[in-house]
């Protein structure tokens, strides 16, 4: 079998490699080589979904190398169901980021294509690696390259910002860290076997059949550490404080991958391992971290309404955004699970364009604040049309992806014995809201007269700016207009995932 | 003369030593009496090490050596501690350790 | 009538590599006195060449994995776990040579006794690692620590490190007493100063009747006061108080050599010590060490924190690190002794590297080490930074770093051993770590230079920072070969054949 996975997970380190070869002053052939990197493996990941078999809810593409023998730690690659079109996303994000740079990292410009370039292994690692080292060690890798990034070309308050993110993940992994060790040597003492295993696939394996079975306050306690950080990631209230800081100082492209994909690595973590592995605690603590959930939604919103800067406000509604993944995640059904996987992708898409947008405008006038902008339609229309399109793709339009997500998660979390309506009527309230302060921000900064000389001059989007909303648009209309094409690969592994709760769920009743 | 002596009275006096040592030690800011409390406890140590071999092992060799050792030793560490109080003499013109204190944070 | 001393028989191997490293370094003292000219970097390369050596005696005399030779009365062992110690430190030691030779004359203090004086100190830990009576455990500590006084006090005129020689010597001297005090009470409750008929007394003594003998009891407040004594050389919290002054006072290459050696040698006899002598009195260890560790690694990563002095923060540093330590020694009835050897090893490469680069910008008759001079460094040496940043990601446990393999196998070691709430404490401290590991990194690639600084290079600095930098990541992504090393350096737990 054609190792797939290694070869998409080690090509863009393989470029940053050939990057620090390249003469340090030549920006535009580094900037031409990483794209081109990224963009071949945009093209080799394709052939995942295309090869990918939707009936299998098993892990698919699997590649297994011992790596620690005496540990029973491998490097064991695989996909399913639920990582298939994240490691899409990540691919396909990545050279629109790196062609956002294009104009707006001028600064040690080969180090940043680097980074970035790294940066892309570590996330798709973290996607498909299915030993619990492996994906701890790209987990981990994630943060120094987007630290960085923040730390070295972003603005203002860079330093403050890249700590926090840093230290904020960090703890939090920590944690992650002490229980994968945790569960390994449960495992094994509950096997009887001599060596411990960090396989994934065999832990979930042993707990599906019934082979390993955990103490319920020693399964409370694992699924609390690795809770906490991914919670953190995610990022879940109270845990969110880093995120606004990060999103406002790093810049654009870093943005972009921030919301986009790093943020989806909390979210998948909590189906993968806290789902998977701790079917009882995740019934035990359902209803708690909807509560956490929904308030993330509404203080999102709330907080998101108060914003001034175009950047903040797009940053504190992904604080809402993932407040809604989260609470489809853990109405533990498969409808429920699957609109928060769709809608990771969709949160990827539309927030990573709306970023974008707010990029452009602060390249061309250095700020980002609504009240300096207005009409801005009139003087650059394919701008104000493409913006049109991403806010609404935001705020949740039927026809549009965002839709598809969202009515998933509200439906499943309405059928959900564990949540209920109650968590549903106080979240819509969280779609309303958002409606009301994207589209104000839009009609602050489109709508209206022209009231400031500097933006009558504004040149409205060159070329290569239109393509990338374009080629953001296109899976966005895809994805509202055939859904089916989306969550038919996730189904076979979701309801595996869900059928640990079915079980819980019937017996209870 | 072993009987007349038992092996606790050897041990009381021993610790004794060793705990005038000890104050010595931290009691003193002259680090040439500091030197002085600290040889006092290596003593303390040998005539521990000398009794016990005595009373419980008369014909092992090991306690006996071990006091030899000791002995060696604090002469090794007494030569270089001296060297280095005349060496902190000649920069500071003092050895009061709590004045040669340029240390901290 | 006196006793009548037998002659044991000898078996020279065991010895092998000590005697080697003393007489290479007996002789170098004589070469060096009749060398010309003021120029000692001949006596240093020669020292290095003896290291070489020692490691190719070490490997020639090597036991077969699982056996062990003993000899003079079973005092001394040689096992895999001696053998693997003993390479570690011979490392430890070649780098500290490393980076001295330049340092010396750059800073005019180059005397040829220098070299001979880190030899003997490694023989002496060295022998700390074989030896399996305590009165050898006792000379290996003295031989160690007597030469590392004189080599803290070695910047002779410079104030400071005359200051830290004393203070040095005075607390080592101090712990000396508590250890040999508490080795002389166990001589009198077990009638032996050997570790295995120590635990052999025990483990009968403890288990004749339900009332505790008179012998364990004094064994037990012996075994106490050699733990206080160790404490000290280990600079455990509340012990470590001499520690960042004497690191700071010191030159910096023995700061650095100090930081990993000492603490490997002085945690390797510990072990020994805990192991196969004092194994029957776990339940009173573990708890007292347990504090002690989480003590340890929060106390010290806290303080370093808040330190604006590199050296400092790197001492404060080695006080956290000595905690994660102890918890591998702890622990080494399940995994702990291969975590101790895997973390020992990680460590050492990160910090002689961190020192290495330290010491490139120490300037000549200055002692500010300030972690402003790092500010910036980035822009315009690169990969000094890189290798900088390496050494901080290693020793704040982040993969894919040898350092971060060190912690998992530590905390994987408390965890198999039934200490989850130590594992918890440790990967708590390690996040307050990261704080200040990752200040230096932000330093360096996001602040603007304070001031100018010129960092000096040399072959030897280049060299150590090189292979610290190489191994950190090497063994970052592939620690397979080490583990199984390690995993084959087992304790001779009985008198082997």
């Amino acid at each position: 079998m054609f190792p797939y996975l290694s070869l998409i997970l080690w090509l863009p380190a393989l470029g940053a490699l050939a990057l620090l070869a390249t003469p340090r002053e030549q920006h535009q052939t580094a900037r031409s080589i990483a794209l081109a990197v990224s963009l071949l493996t945009f093209v080799i990941s394709l052939a995942l979904p295309l090869r990918f078999n939707a009936a299998d809810p098993s892990m698919q593409f699997v590649e297994q190398v011992a790596w620690i023998p005496q540990w029973g730690i491998s490097y064991h690659l695989g996909l399913d169901g639920l990582s298939l079109w994240l490691v899409v996303l990540t691919t396909f994000l990545i050279p629109i980021a790196l062609f956002a740079t294009w104009n707006s990292i001028h600064a040690q410009v080969r180090y940043f294509q680097i980074l970035m370039l790294l940066l892309e292994t570590a996330m798709i690692g973290v996607f498909i690696a299915l030993d619990t080292i492996l994906f701890y060690l790209f987990w981990e890798f994630t943060l120094i390259p987007m630290a960085f990034m923040i730390g070295i070309w972003g603005s203002g308050n860079r330093i403050y910002a890249a700590r926090k993110f840093f230290l904020y993940t960090f703890a939090g992994s920590v944690l992650m860290l002490m229980g994968i060790i945790g569960l390994s040597f449960l495992h094994r003492d509950a096997t009887g076997a001599e060596l411990t295993s960090f396989s994934l696939t065999q832990i979930m394996g042993d707990i599906r059949t019934g082979a390993f079975a955990l103490e319920f306050g020693m399964e409370q306690l694992l699924f609390g550490l690795f809770f906490i950080a991914f919670a953190i990631k995610v990022p879940m209230w109270p845990f969110h404080t880093w995120l606004p800081d990060a999103h406002v100082q790093a810049p654009t492209a870093g943005s972009v991958i921030l919301a986009g994909v790093l943020l989806k690595l909390g979210t998948y973590g909590l189906i993968r391992f806290n789902l998977s592995l701790f079917p009882n605690a995740s019934e035990w603590a359902a209803p708690a971290i909807g509560i956490l959930a929904v308030i993330g939604i509404i203080y999102g919103a709330w907080i998101a309404f108060a914003q001034t800067d175009m950047k903040k406000l797009v940053a504190y509604s992904s604080v809402s955004h993932m407040g809604f993944i989260v609470l489809g995640i853990f109405a533990l059904n498969e409808i429920g699970i699957t609109g928060a996987v769709l809608q990771m992708v969709n949160h990827g898409l539309s927030t990573g364009a709306l970023f974008l947008i707010v990029g452009y405008i602060y390249e061309r006038r250095h700020t980002r604040e609504m009240s300096e902008f207005g009409g801005l339609w009139t003087v650059m229309p394919i701008y104000g049309g493409l913006a049109l399109v991403m806010v609404l793709s935001s705020v949740g339009l039927p026809g549009l992806n965002g839709f598809i997500g969202e009515f998933a998660i509200m439906q499943g979390a309405f059928i959900s014995p564990a949540l209920g309506w109650g968590y549903v009527a106080v979240s819509v309230i969280g779609v309303v809201l958002a409606a009301v302060y994207l589209l104000r921000m839009y009609r602050e900064t489109f709508m209206g007269e022209v009231n400031k000389p500097e933006n009558a001059e504004l040149k409205d989007l060159s070329g290569g700016e239109i393509g990338m909303m374009v080629a953001l648009l296109v899976p966005i209309v895809v994805i509202g207009l055939f859904p089916t094409l989306f969550f038919a690969p996730m189904q076979a592994s979701i309801s595996e995932v869900a059928q640990a709760f079915r079980s819980v769920v019937a017996e209870g009743q | 003369m072993i009987s007349a002596v038992p092996l606790e009275w050897v041990l009381i006096l021993a610790s004794g030593l060793f705990c005038v040592g000890l104050f010595g030690a931290l009691s003193r800011r002259h680090a040439v009496s500091m030197l002085m409390g600290i040889e006092l406890m290596l003593n303390a140590v040998n005539i521990n090490l000398v009794a016990f071999w005595r009373y419980t092992q008369p014909d092992e060799v090991g306690g006996m050596i071990f006091a030899l050792f000791v002995i060696v030793v604090a002469a090794a560490e007494a030569a270089v501690g001296l060297a280095m109080a005349i060496a902190i003499y000649r920069t500071w013109q003092t050895v009061n350790v709590d004045s040669v204190d340029s240390l901290r944070g | 009538m006196p006793p009548e001393i037998v002659i044991p028989a000898i078996d020279v191997r065991v010895i092998a590599p000590m005697l080697t490293i003393f007489a290479w370094a007996t002789v170098l003292l004589m070469v060096d006195l009749f060398m010309p000219g003021k120029d000692r970097k001949l006596t240093g390369y020669l020292a290095l060449a003896g290291l070489a050596v020692t490691a190719l005696v070490t490997l020639a005399v090597q036991p077969a994995p699982g056996t062990s030779r003993t000899s003079f009365s079973n005092m001394v062992v040689l096992d895999s776990f001696g053998t693997t110690l003993t390479l570690i430190l011979l490392l430890i030691a070649a780098f500290s040579i490393a980076i001295s030779i330049n340092y010396l004359s750059y800073h005019n203090i180059e005397m040829g006794e220098y070299y001979p004086l880190i030899l003997f100190a490694t023989g002496g830990m060295i022998l700390l690692g074989q030896s399996t009576n305590l009165i050898l455990v006792f000379l290996g500590v003295e031989l160690l620590s007597i030469t590392l006084y004189v080599l803290t006090a070695f910047f002779y005129p410079r104030y400071t490190s005359e200051e830290a020689g004393l203070k040095y010597l005075l607390l080592g001297a101090f712990a000396a007493g508590f250890l040999i005090y508490g080795i002389a009470l166990i001589y009198g409750g077990a009638g032996t100063l050997d570790l295995f008929e120590i635990g052999a007394f025990l483990n009968t003594s403890l288990a004749v009747g339900s009332a505790f003998p008179p012998g364990a009891l004094l064994v037990l407040i012996g075994g106490a006061l050699v733990l206080i004594g160790f404490c000290f050389k280990i600079s455990l919290v509340p012990f470590h108080m001499w520690t960042p002054d004497v690191y700071e006072g010191s030159p910096t290459p023995v700061a650095a050599f100090m930081s990993v050696g000492t603490k490997g040698a002085a945690f390797a006899a510990l072990l020994r010590i805990l192991i196969v002598a004092l194994l029957p009195f776990k339940i009173y260890w573990l708890p007292v060490l347990g504090v002690l560790a989480t003590l340890t690694m929060l106390f010290g990563n806290i303080a370093a924190l808040m330190q604006p002095n590199m050296k400092r923060m790197l001492a404060y540093s080695s006080v956290g690190h000595a905690g994660y330590i102890t918890i591998g020694i702890m622990t080494a009835g399940t995994h702990g002794t291969e975590s101790f050897l895997f973390y020992l090893l990680a460590y050492a490469l990160a910090n002689m590297g961190a020192f290495a680069v330290l010491i490139t910008l120490e300037r000549r008759g200055e002692m500010a080490w300030s972690v402003d001079d790092f500010a910036g460094l980035w822009k315009r040496y690169p990969l000094l930074a890189i290798a900088m940043a390496t050494f901080m990601l290693s020793l704040a446990g982040v993969p894919p770093t040898a350092g971060f393999f060190g912690k998992f196998f530590v905390f994987a070691a408390a965890w198999e051993d039934g200490q989850i709430f130590l594992v918890f404490m440790g990967v708590l401290s390690s996040a307050i770590a990261a704080f200040f590991y990752l200040r230096v990194i932000m330093r360096m690639f996001m602040d603007e230079p304070v001031r100018e600084v010129i960092p000096i290079f040399n072959r030897g600095l280049t060299i150590t920072i090189g292979i610290a930098v190489v191994g950190t990541i090497v063994f970052g992504l592939l620690p397979t070969p080490l583990v199984s090393l390690v995993q084959n350096s087992v304790i001779a737990l009985g008198v082997g054949g």
